[in-house]
């Protein structure tokens, strides 16, 4: 029997919001971008918290967005919201919240506008390649488009209201939101190993010495840095094009840093100069416009313990996760 | 020069040379095909155009380990010819007009007429390279030295689904609506790329495809049947 329940019904999204969840993976090798959430630590973190099943869909809010509740449901706000409203009433973030038939939710940024909202069993809609993440560009996805006012918002399972202190045992995470989410006035720093043509660009220790700024030009592609420009890439005319993932950080002929984040091209003909490292991409996601940015150069074998805790960490997250950040 | 390249703690790229070239592509095609057998599913493998990158988890494998896999298929792949099947594909395409956005520059470019370009078009068959950029592109060699061309200055920011291409030494299939920069000298009706399908895109990087020049009447009658659904 297939169940569905109309959870949320959305009212006004100021900035646009999409469904998201780990993203396709097995079909780079014919040119689909791989999606999925942008931060991946604060995604896990929202199914996490609701006892959800770990890799449910949620909805990505890039800005403000308010929904009425058609149903009783627990929500779980993470990402760069610290608050979340129900009925004027606020509530903490990073923590289930259960919220009944009819109220109204208004989920605003505090250190960033990039936010994630899990619902009780995750959001219901049909895969497509495995994922339900929404690839704008091509309109693939379960929505294959933004999330508009009146979209109905379904999930999997209604609440029993006899298993709700169950439910919201897992309390709450602000002290993940301190450390995963930049506040606007941090320096955020990201860790890069050398990349396809670190040797091709000889000015690269430009990059990794000056302060680079986040422009006003970035979406879920792709971050591009204001700074100082690389002169090295000024004549090297078009390369061919070789594969591209999240974290290439990519020098086009005017010299100036773009970061490659999760709806990534597969494939890319600019010079690349560093890979930043995917946790770094998490954090660079809450980035705003003029927001100081460093590379740091690490090796590749720490590139490999990291990435490994990564991969633990986002297969099977703990309530104690000090150890991620250091 | 071969170089291996790892970055980001789950990356791994084979750079096979400077520049794009037929010997350069097949032997990548080669290497591809040895890692596919070699390696599980939980690896990712992209071919570009002068290099493949794995993706992998360090967790499975490390990156020493995993050199020395690449080093062996590496080896193999100048003993053994392709361990795989050559899929063989045409394309009906309707040249000029309202679907070849760019053939007038075609002919001002190359000093040919219409029915050259369209006739050199369709004399070759052509290896397809590699796919991506955006989902299904087709990366198609070479080209015949009469039809090479730049890229456009500016490139579009919408070419509709289907339109072929050309650029330099290339030409190309948009199988869906994407930005882009080749030139467009014409457009198929085929369903290239569905990802409604289990298999969105059946054709592989190594396989031979042909184009065939049709006309608008037939354009209709072909209009959005699959790719795998048409035999010439």
């Amino acid at each position: 029997m297939i169940i569905m329940v109309e959870t949320l019904l959305v009212k006004n999204i100021i900035g646009y919001a999409t469904i998201q969840d780990l993203g396709r993976r097995g079909y780079r090798s014919i040119g689909i971008p791989v999606s999925g959430v942008l931060d991946r630590i604060s995604y896990i973190y929202s199914n996490y918290l609701l006892n959800n099943n770990l890799y449910e869909a949620v909805i990505e809010q890039y800005g403000y967005g308010e929904y009425v509740v058609l149903n009783d449901t627990i929500v779980c706000v993470t990402g760069g919201a610290r608050h979340i409203i129900v009925d004027d009433n606020e509530y903490d973030a990073w923590k289930p919240v259960f919220v009944k038939k009819n109220s109204v939710l208004k989920i605003k940024p505090d250190r960033s506008p990039l936010i994630y909202i899990a619902i009780y069993s995750g959001v219901k809609c049909n895969n497509v390649l495995n994922s339900k993440s929404t690839y704008l560009r091509a309109g693939i996805g379960c929505v294959r488009n933004v999330l508009k006012p009146n979209d109905i918002i379904e999930s999997n399972k209604r609440v029993d209201p006899s298993n709700l202190s169950l439910l919201l045992d897992k309390g709450s995470l602000i002290n993940i939101y301190e450390k995963q989410i930049p506040s606007s006035s941090e320096t955020i720093i990201l860790r890069s190993t050398r990349s396809f043509h670190s040797d091709l660009i000889w000015d690269i220790d430009v990059l990794l010495r000056e302060t680079y700024y986040l422009s006003s030009e970035y979406d879920r592609m792709g971050y591009r840095l204001e700074g100082k420009p690389l002169d090295s890439t000024r004549n090297l005319g078009r390369l061919p094009s070789i594969p591209v993932d999240r974290g290439f950080v990519q020098i086009p002929p005017d010299g100036k840093p773009i970061v490659l984040m999760s709806d990534s091209q597969t494939m890319g003909g600019y010079a690349v100069a560093l890979h930043v490292l995917q946790p770094d991409v998490d954090r660079l996601a809450h980035a705003q416009p003029d927001q100081k940015i460093l590379f740091r150069e690490i090796s590749f074998s720490e590139a490999e313990r990291i990435i490994e805790k990564y991969y633990n960490i986002l297969e099977k997250p703990v309530l104690n996760i000090d150890i991620y950040y250091h | 020069m071969i170089r291996r390249i790892p970055s980001g703690g789950y990356c791994y790229t084979i750079e096979f040379c400077k520049e794009i070239s037929r010997d350069c592509i097949e032997k990548i095609h080669r290497v591809y095909y040895s890692l596919l057998n070699k390696l599980s599913n939980s690896f990712e493998i992209v071919v570009g155009l002068t290099a493949l990158t794995i993706y992998y988890d360090p967790r499975i494998l490390k990156y020493i380990d995993l050199d020395r896999i690449v080093l062996e298929a590496l080896e193999d792949s100048e003993r053994f010819e392709l361990s795989f099947e050559r899929k063989e594909w045409i394309i009906p395409v309707v040249y000029g007009g309202e679907f070849g956005l760019d053939i007038d520059s075609v002919v001002k470019y190359t000093g040919l007429t219409i029915d050259e370009i369209i006739k050199y078009h369709v004399s070759k068959k052509y290896l397809c390279y590699a796919i991506g950029f955006t989902p299904g592109f087709i990366y198609l060699g070479e080209l015949c030295e009469k039809l090479i061309v730049p890229r456009l200055e500016t490139p579009r920011l919408t070419v509709p689904p289907g339109s072929i291409g050309i650029a330099d030494r290339l030409t190309g299939v948009y199988s869906v609506e994407s930005p882009g920069g080749w030139r467009i000298i014409g457009r198929t009706p085929l369903k290239i790329f569905d990802f409604n399908r289990e298999n969105p895109m059946p054709i592989k990087p190594g396989d031979i495809v042909s184009f065939k020049s049709i006309s608008i009447e037939e354009y209709y009658e072909l209009r959005d049947v699959f790719i795998s659904d048409y035999h010439g």
